[in-house]
């Protein structure tokens, strides 16, 4: 009943069937189809050992078919989303001995596989009401669903395989102690300095005649000893877990047939301890805070003695420092920056000011002192051949070149102990004499080189001019005709009318201080 | 004489005159004013122009704080008016043109009515009138004249206050053209007719003004002399203030030199009332010459005296005399130290011949 769909072709039959951008029949859905429950576990062991399932699962659903003769089987649904997916779990299908379809809704045909490379098409379609209905090139089935698996508990349901290979793992291990045993585990971690963390954790009782809940110590422990694993492993009432995936623990000495990491199906915030042996797994559905195990270390009070006892002085400790020295030494010169020149050389210094090249001169940094002239050079200072070469030992601090320090310290602690501010420069001569020097002594060399020129002092005229009182100059205009003309003598008055300034002053006028 | 003369003369007068006599620059009087007109122009006429009056207030201001802390002055008062009329009057009889050939006897006749009109004008009733006074004529010995002689290849002329034509001029070393100007001070500019009394005049108008008579003392002509309206200003303590300060600001020896002159020529006439306040003068003259030289070097030397028969040595040698008196009756003001270093400093000037001179004389 089916049809191998042909290059190019674009009409199908099957309701919900389409082609992809390759050419290839794809529905909305995928199916694989497994003759058993084995076999699914078989599928998933498969497929998570190379992926995760993590994009399958908002679409996975896992159900118990049975088909019109009796006989059940398991269909696992899923989004298609593509040919690629559809590709990676049909072959997953294929070597597990399951069948891979794919639809829309009811009605599946075979996803393609090598004799028919863009897959088929159902020449005719069944009339049916049942929930799927299958076609393949070998048969053609109807299916009725008869149940639906939920993937955690069939996780949960599985049983762990004995491996012996997980005892040796390291990492991460979960300790589940019973009651009895937790505060004996607790000083045993703290007295062999195991760190861990601990808490308490409950569940509810077996049957109605236990008095309480059953309380577990739950431990993390980051890395367990590998001397304690066999002790832990073998000692009843303990038992040891190795994380299987995010919430999920597997007891020591079994593995999960599912490659549990690739199943985020469990709470991280919890935990679910996976034991062997075929039992309940214990389930936290929230992990008790763990305190440090070191809080609950058993404690004793001393009993006998002062309650303390109290020093009566104190002193320095017996000194152990030793005189510096300064030796020679064969290494090579480097980071020769400064010299010293004593007075006696300073004369020479002039002369040779007059053929050193601008660069160094521009380059050099001076400072005169009592004991002679020192001169600094980042570029180096051998261009001026003069006085005792120094090495910059360490910033501002600078020993003769060809000699080094005993003890051999190094520059820090020998910078550091001489104690001199960031702002001056030490030299450390070759007797070991620490001579230290400003650094704002130190001015350019060709600041220093040029002796003051005599200089004219300009009077600023022009502030001069601005207050200085013009002087009056009298001119001569002509008088005209009768220049005596207005020229009247002043009326005649009586003498005594004349205004006159009686003999002696009056007091003092305020307004004139 | 109607009203609008007297504004028009007087806005003349400050516009030619006053105003270039204390800002400086060309001052170009007219014709002569006379006493009538002088006298007649009031207190309250503020010049037409403000700015120019602002200036000259401002001027006057900068001058007046050279002797006291003034911060303004009032307008021009009608003395001052006046007093500004005669002067231009007085620099008018210098005028060449006024002479011509009917009025030989006009320079004369101008400095006659400038003498009466002065009659008619009173001295300063304060210290603040008589630095008013200062401020408006205090550069009148300033005033110079620049004659210009012009002399060329084929010629000379000789041009009196003016200018000379371009034409003149031009060519320069073409025509060889040489000209030498020589200026002259108010002083020294020729009155016709009026020789013996122009410097008389002169003197009756520093009487008007005795804080710019204190002031230059120093001058040639005339001679400083004491009368009654500058020692009415020196008796009081503020006019004493403000004339030593005047005072200072010259060079010391010419100072000393018209002080001891004025001060011997009272001695002269045994005006003893008069010397008493000159001697105040010169001693507080001479105890703040000591303080600065005391001030000045941690070892002072005693004051020299100068040389012999100089009429400084009188002002100095009285004004010692009259310190070491102050320090004697009134010196609780200086320590112990103070008062020792002082009659040290005074000792050679208080000591000299002359000192004794001057003693013997107030002693009969």
């Amino acid at each position: 009943m089916l049809e191998r769909i042909a290059l190019h072709q674009t009409r199908l039959r099957t309701p919900g069937l389409g082609l992809d951008g390759k050419g290839v029949a794809l529905g909305a859905k995928g199916l694989v189809l497994l003759p058993s429950i084995d076999r699914l576990v078989a599928w998933l062991a498969v497929y998570t050992r190379e992926r995760s399932l993590e994009d399958l699962l908002p679409s996975l659903e896992i159900r118990l078919v049975r088909s019109k003769l009796g006989t059940r089987e398991i269909t696992l649904e899923f989004a298609a989303e593509s040919s690629d997916r559809m590709d990676r779990i049909s072959e997953t299908g294929r070597l597990v001995g399951g069948f891979t379809f794919t639809g829309t809704s009811r009605h599946f045909v075979q996803y393609r596989d090598a004799a028919a490379p863009f897959g088929y098409d159902a020449g005719q379609l069944l009339t049916t009401d049942a929930a799927l209905a299958l076609y393949h090139d070998k048969f053609t089935q109807v299916y009725e669903v008869e149940k639906e698996i939920e993937i955690r508990s069939l996780l949960l349901r599985l049983m762990p395989h004995v491996d012996p290979s997980t005892t040796e793992e390291s990492g991460l291990r979960y300790v589940v102690a019973e009651q009895g045993l937790g505060p004996a585990l607790i000083h045993y971690f703290v007295r062999s300095r195991v760190d861990a963390e601990v808490g308490v954790a409950e569940w509810p009782p077996a049957s109605a005649f236990d008095e309480g809940p059953t309380r577990r110590y739950v431990f993390k422990v980051p890395d367990l000893p590998a001397r304690m694993r066999p002790l832990l492993q073998g000692t009843p009432g303990l038992t040891t877990f190795l994380p299987a995936g995010p919430g999920i623990g597997v007891e020591v000495g079994y593995r999960h047939p599912v490659a549990l990491r690739a199943c985020p199906i469990f709470d991280p915030l919890g935990m679910v301890f996976l034991r062997g042996r075929g039992d309940e797994p214990w389930t936290v559905e929230k992990l008790p805070q763990l305190g440090d195990i070191r809080a609950f270390a058993r404690v004793e009070m001393r009993e006998v003695g002062p309650t303390e006892s109290i020093a009566t002085g104190t002193s320095q400790a017996p000194p152990v420092r030793v005189p510096l020295r300064v030796v020679p030494s064969s290494s090579a010169w480097k980071n020769v920056t400064a010299s010293w020149v004593s007075p006696a050389e300073i004369p020479l210094l002039r002369k040779i000011a007059y053929a050193l090249p601008q660069r160094t001169i521009a380059n050099t940094r001076i400072a005169v002192t009592a004991h002679g002239a020192f001169l600094r050079c980042p570029q180096g200072i051998e261009a001026i051949p003069l006085g005792i070469f120094f090495v910059e030992f360490h910033t501002q601090l600078f020993i003769p070149a060809g000699y080094e320090v005993t003890p051999a310290v190094s520059p820090e602690v020998l910078h550091r102990a001489l104690g001199a501010p960031s702002s001056m420069a030490v030299f450390i001569t070759r007797e070991a004499r620490a001579l230290s020097i400003e650094e704002s002594a130190f001015v350019p060399l060709e600041n220093a080189l040029l002796e003051a020129k005599p200089w004219e002092p300009i009077m600023a005229e022009a502030i001069e001019r601005a207050l200085e009182d013009a002087p009056v100059d009298l001119l001569v205009a002509p008088l005209g005709l009768f220049p005596m003309g207005g020229a009247e003598p002043p009326p005649e008055e009586a003498p005594n009318t004349i205004r006159q300034l009686p003999p002696g002053m009056p007091p003092a006028d305020p307004a004139v201080r | 004489m109607a009203k609008a003369d007297i504004g028009a003369t007087a806005e003349r007068l400050f516009q030619s005159f006053l105003a270039p006599l204390v800002l400086g620059g060309e001052m170009n009087p007219e014709r002569p004013i006379g006493g009538r007109m002088a006298l007649s122009i009031e207190s309250d006429r503020p010049p037409v122009d403000p700015e120019r009056f602002s200036h000259v207030q401002l001027a006057r201001c900068r001058r007046g704080r050279e002797l006291a802390g003034v911060d303004r002055f009032e307008n021009f008062s009608a003395e001052e008016w006046a007093l500004a009329a005669v002067l231009h009057d007085l620099v008018q009889a210098t005028h060449p043109a006024l002479v011509g050939l009917f009025r030989k006897s006009a320079p004369a006749r101008l400095v006659e009515i400038a003498e009466k009109t002065l009659d008619r004008i009173p001295p300063p009733r304060s210290p603040k009138e008589a630095l008013s006074r200062h401020t408006l004529f205090g550069r009148m010995f300033e005033i110079t004249r620049t004659d210009t002689e012009v002399k060329w290849w084929t010629g000379s002329a000789k041009f009196l206050g003016t200018a000379p034509p371009a034409r003149l001029t031009a060519w320069p070393e073409f025509r060889r053209v040489n000209v030498i100007k020589t200026p002259h001070p108010l002083m020294s500019l020729p009155v016709v007719g009026a020789e013996h009394t122009y410097a008389a005049a002169i003197a009756k108008f520093l009487s008007r003004t005795p804080l710019t008579d204190f002031a230059t003392c120093e001058r040639h002509a005339p001679s400083f002399a004491f009368n009654e309206q500058n020692l009415a200003l020196l008796r009081s303590r503020p006019g004493r203030t403000l004339i030593q300060r005047a005072l200072n600001r010259e060079e010391a020896p010419g100072v000393d030199a018209a002080l001891g002159r004025a001060t011997k020529a009272l001695f002269d006439h045994r005006a003893w009332v008069h010397l008493q306040t000159v001697m105040d003068l010169l001693g507080e003259r001479a105890l703040a010459r000591a303080q600065e030289e005391l001030a000045r070097t941690a070892d002072p030397k005693p004051l020299p005296i100068g040389t012999a028969g100089d009429e400084a040595t009188y002002a100095r040698a009285a004004g010692a005399l009259a310190a070491r008196q102050f320090i004697a009756t009134q010196g609780g003001c200086f320590s112990e130290r103070e008062r020792r270093s002082l009659l040290s400093v005074l000792g050679a000037r208080a000591t000299s011949d002359v000192a004794k001179q001057i003693e013997a004389a107030f002693g009969q």
